[in-house]
């Protein structure tokens, strides 16, 4: 309880308000009785008069504090309405006896006032104020709630905004998955090259295959999923740059069985995998490198196998940062799905894909 | 009267000097021999595709001037760097950007960043080259 009132304390200037709202109140207050009282015989002096009036006001400073100090307790969680209303009729209780009993203690103490006549002087003073009291109690909960809902209201503000920026570099963090900037620097860097070697049709070419990348990359939903055939041709374009570049070394051999090719996937599924081959393979010194993607169909399971050449000493540094991203997308969107990464008979290294497509076709 | 029995030798009277290229795209050495081609000056020019034969060839050719990409098989380009001959001029082409402050721990005649321009290559491999002449017209 203590540590719940401390987290929802209110700030020093809400309590700065307070008091000087309820010190204006009292000098109000008083002033009008002054005026009303004026010229009658043994009228209290305007500061006689404030004195004793002030312990129903100062008292109210607290009410307050503590009132706003409740409300945000209760309102700080997601209660059913009848509990709220409880809570906030008992919390009505504990506050006006509270209020009560100190404010009259509290005059009785600097009137010098004799103890024998509490209990009658509260009940007589409850007959006559107690509508007043109430209604003061009202209006002061009425502005806390306000102000809890308004905390709310900036408080969720924030989160969105917050959750805004977080999609947007989630977003970001796809786009430089699907697409290696290293791989779209040397691919420009290839178009560079091959027109200062005056080998126009192929400049042109390779700006075509960069071109139908981009426009897959940008122009596709994110969560959607896309055609085997779509992710085929993504991965095409890729290697034909790749083959551009590394001509002397880089072969590559695509089949997809044509029951296959309308099926849906996940967007840049593939992509990754094949991109980890192509640089596994240019570790190769003097060996070309063989990229031989296999895309079959066995029953409700998609297969995908992929061999590729390595280099004998081929220092596994675990895998690049795409590869680590397909597992985790797998993770997440299916159940049953095996991805297999590893090397085996002499050079080459295999990977092997298996997803349901009843799941990947919904 | 050594330089007759070394041809390399030789070509550093004359101010000639053998370049040396290194590089895994074979793209990018086409790239650079065809803007060797019309620079002054160039004797033999050699390529490779990997660290180790770098080391090997420097070896056995003697290049003056060596035109290293980074990334490459087998040992990197900057690792390449180290072990060369000090009165070899290294020259790094580079797609990234962020090995510049690994290249600060090596000497280099210069780098550049791919894709770069004419101008720039020349410039680059002119500095290269005059690095080459004030080291070798004295020593000959």
């Amino acid at each position: 309880m203590m540590s719940l009132i401390k987290a929802n304390k209110p700030s020093n200037f809400f309590v700065l308000s307070a008091t000087l709202l309820w010190l204006a109140v009292h000098a109000v207050y008083s002033h009008l009785q002054y005026v009303a009282f004026e010229g009658n015989e043994g009228a209290p002096s305007w500061l006689v008069g404030w004195y004793e009036l002030s312990p129903w006001f100062i008292v109210y400073i607290f009410v307050t504090v503590a009132l706003y100090t409740f409300t945000k307790i209760i309102e700080g969680k997601d209660r059913p309405i009848w509990q709220r209303i409880t809570l906030h009729l008992s919390t009505m209780v504990l506050l006006n006896v509270a209020n009560w009993i100190s404010s009259t203690a509290l005059y009785f103490i600097i009137t010098n006032v004799d103890f024998a006549t509490f209990v009658p002087f509260v009940q007589q003073m409850l007959s006559t104020t107690i509508q007043l009291d109430l209604l003061i109690y009202l209006g002061l909960l009425s502005m806390s709630l306000g102000l809890c809902f308004h905390d709310k209201r900036i408080q969720e503000k924030i989160e969105f905004k917050n959750l805004q920026t977080a999609l947007i570099d989630e977003q970001l963090n796809t786009l430089r998955t699907q697409l290696n900037p290293h791989f779209l620097f040397n691919a420009l860097n290839t178009a560079v090259s091959l027109i200062r070697l005056k080998r126009d049709d192929e400049a042109v070419k390779a700006l075509a295959e960069l071109s139908s990348m981009l426009r897959k990359i940008l122009e596709h939903k994110n969560n959607s999923g896309s055609k085997v055939k779509e992710e085929i041709a993504f991965i095409k374009n890729y290697l034909c740059i790749q083959q551009m570049r590394f001509s002397d070394k880089l072969d590559v051999k695509i089949s997809v069985e044509d029951n296959c090719l309308e099926l849906e996937i996940p967007n840049m599924l593939l992509h990754p995998l094949v991109e980890n081959a192509v640089q596994h393979g240019s570790q190769l010194e003097s060996n070309r490198n063989l990229v031989d993607l296999n895309v079959s169909r066995d029953g409700d399971q998609l297969l995908v196998k992929m061999t590729n050449r390595i280099a004998e000493n081929d220092q596994h540094k675990g895998f690049g940062i795409g590869v680590s991203n397909t597992k985790d997308r797998l993770a997440k969107l299916y159940k049953d799905y095996r991805l297999d990464l590893c090397a085996n008979r002499d050079g080459f290294f295999e990977t092997t894909l298996s997803i349901p497509i009843s799941v990947a076709n919904v | 009267m050594a330089f007759l029995k070394q041809p390399y030798l030789f070509r550093l009277v004359l101010q000639m000097f053998d370049v040396l290229i290194a590089d895994d795209e074979q793209l990018a050495r086409e790239t650079v021999k065809f803007l060797l081609a019309q620079c002054d000056g160039i004797g033999t020019v050699h390529e490779t595709n990997n660290g180790k034969s770098t080391l090997q060839l420097v070896q056995q050719y003697h290049p003056k001037i060596v035109m290293l990409d980074i990334e490459m098989p087998n040992i990197n380009g900057i690792e390449v760097a180290k072990q060369l001959p000090d009165d070899i001029s290294v020259i790094f082409i580079t797609a990234f950007s962020h090995f510049e402050e690994h290249m600060s721990a090596v000497k280099c005649a210069g780098y550049l960043l791919k894709p770069f321009k004419d101008d720039e290559f020349y410039e680059c491999f002119e500095k290269a080259r005059a690095i080459q002449l004030e080291l070798h017209g004295q020593a000959i």
